[in-house]
């Protein structure tokens, strides 16, 4: 149970988030202020800092919040509803599209106000990709495990794999409002499913670390020769597991 | 004597330039974050701030030159693959080999930052990066699968560029990851991307050839 300091810390709090959102529902973020907000709030600026540094972070922390909320229900769903890789891809995807079928100007507007903060911190970047390499790493383990994805690959690579276009995507977007994002995410399920598919079991055992086998043949430093030999090596210890 | 004067002056007024951006290099190669005023480099640089002003309109600006030249050594890479003939696989495979020969064994200060202010450029979309991302997004891989995908090598429900700009979205993941993840293994990843896509390329073709 928390505290009653608590409660109204998290109160205090949620409302300046909901006044910064009604605020950028109407105007571009350069267009109202910290006063504006805590005006809007019905708080103190001096209470304003204490949660936050500046406007930026407030819509970094709403943002953040809002994305990860809404893609933890649809990721949850995916892997309550199905077992397979390509089944909880596509599920996953089709639902995205659903939910950002009417995003128009204000949910761009939005986005764009909180990346700024977002973009200049390694820990929230990082988290921001790591929330989904987390439901995707594991889905992937268990695509490797009954066969259905290569094991040439960790799936931890995997998992940065498929994360990264689904945020690359919705970033194309963000900069271009005519980018055709609901098209892309579509597209993107049909990708990954064939980028990691397995192959047939003999051919998947011959598969080699082909690019550095390719190099190999063309160096002569004995430093990256042997850089090369350990990602040779690498791949082989995947393909016995 | 004019000339002479004035080559002295244009001698100095680049000496003076080459003091700003070594200054910047010194900076990156030992800073933990890219963030710098104008004021501190103009001080670590010894030049007036109103000098720094003749030569650049801000701090992103000289950055992102030398983001620009370490990303340009992509550049040579493609100069270098364009030359091979064969197929698309083979010259893909080229260019990739290119970049893994010149690519750094280990990132140190020095680049980490720059892909930092890469990064960010990537999520800001300022005027320096949107210029920058046009010079990475790589357009001649997509004119080489092109080439082939017209004389019917190649079948894939989406285009060319719908299929680069993925390529492309997972390597801007591995940039963020590099930049500020220390435990990343930048190189692994390098030959499982790349692998990955050769794969998939030659599956495509089987597909197109069936």
């Amino acid at each position: 149970m928390s505290t009653r300091r608590e409660r109204r810390a998290m109160e205090v709090r949620s409302r300046m988030l909901d006044a910064g959102m009604a605020l950028l529902a109407e105007r571009e973020l350069a267009d109202f202020s910290v006063e504006d907000i805590c005006d809007k709030a019905d708080v103190a600026k001096k209470t304003f800092y204490n949660y936050f540094d500046n406007k930026e972070a407030l819509f970094a922390d709403l943002i953040q919040g809002q994305l990860f909320e809404a893609n933890a229900d649809i990721f949850d769903r995916a892997e309550e509803r199905f077992t397979c890789f390509s089944d909880r891809i596509h599920y996953v995807m089709d639902e995205t599209i659903t939910m950002r079928r009417d995003y128009g100007e204000t949910e761009r507007r939005y986005f764009r106000a909180g990346i700024k903060e977002i973009a200049s911190d390694g820990g929230r970047i990082l988290g921001l990709y790591g929330f989904f390499e987390e439901y995707f790493q594991r889905w992937a383990e268990q695509g490797q495990a009954s066969g259905e994805l290569t094991r040439i690959v960790t799936p931890e690579s995997m998992a940065r794999m498929c994360a990264a276009g689904l945020l690359d995507i919705n970033q194309s977007w963000m900069n271009n409002p005519a980018y055709p994002h609901l098209q892309r995410f579509k597209e993107y399920a049909v990708f990954l499913c064939g980028y990691f598919a397995a192959w047939d079991p003999e051919r998947e055992r011959r598969a080699g670390c082909n690019i550095a086998e390719g190099v190999l043949l063309l160096v002569d430093d004995p430093e990256k020769k042997q850089h090369l030999q350990i990602q040779i090596d690498r791949r082989k210890k995947l393909m016995e597991q | 004597m004019t000339s002479a004067l004035s080559e002295r002056q244009s001698r100095r007024v680049q000496e003076t330039k080459l003091r700003i951006v070594n200054a910047m290099r010194d900076y990156l190669a030992t800073s933990t974050s890219p963030a710098i005023t104008v004021e501190e480099l103009c001080e670590r640089a010894d030049v007036a701030r109103k000098t720094f002003y003749n030569h650049y309109t801000s701090v992103i600006q000289l950055q992102m030159e030398l983001v620009g030249e370490f990303v340009l050594q992509d550049y040579r890479c493609r100069e270098m693959a364009n030359t091979q003939t064969g197929s698309f696989i083979e010259r893909f495979y080229a260019y990739v080999a290119q970049i893994i020969l010149q690519q750094p064994y280990a990132l140190d200060t020095y680049h980490r930052n720059l892909l930092r202010i890469g990064i960010e450029a990537y999520f800001q979309q300022t005027a320096e990066s949107a210029e920058l991302i046009r010079t990475v997004q790589q357009p001649f891989l997509v004119d080489w699968l092109q080439q082939e995908m017209a004389i019917g090598q190649w079948s894939m429900s989406f285009s060319a560029d719908t299929f680069f700009e993925f390529y492309m979205g997972i390597q801007a993941g591995a940039t963020v990851h590099s930049g500020y993840d220390t435990e990343y293994p930048f190189r692994d990843d390098i030959f499982d991307t790349n692998d990955l896509m050769q794969r998939y390329f030659v599956r495509k073709q089987q597909e197109a050839k069936l």
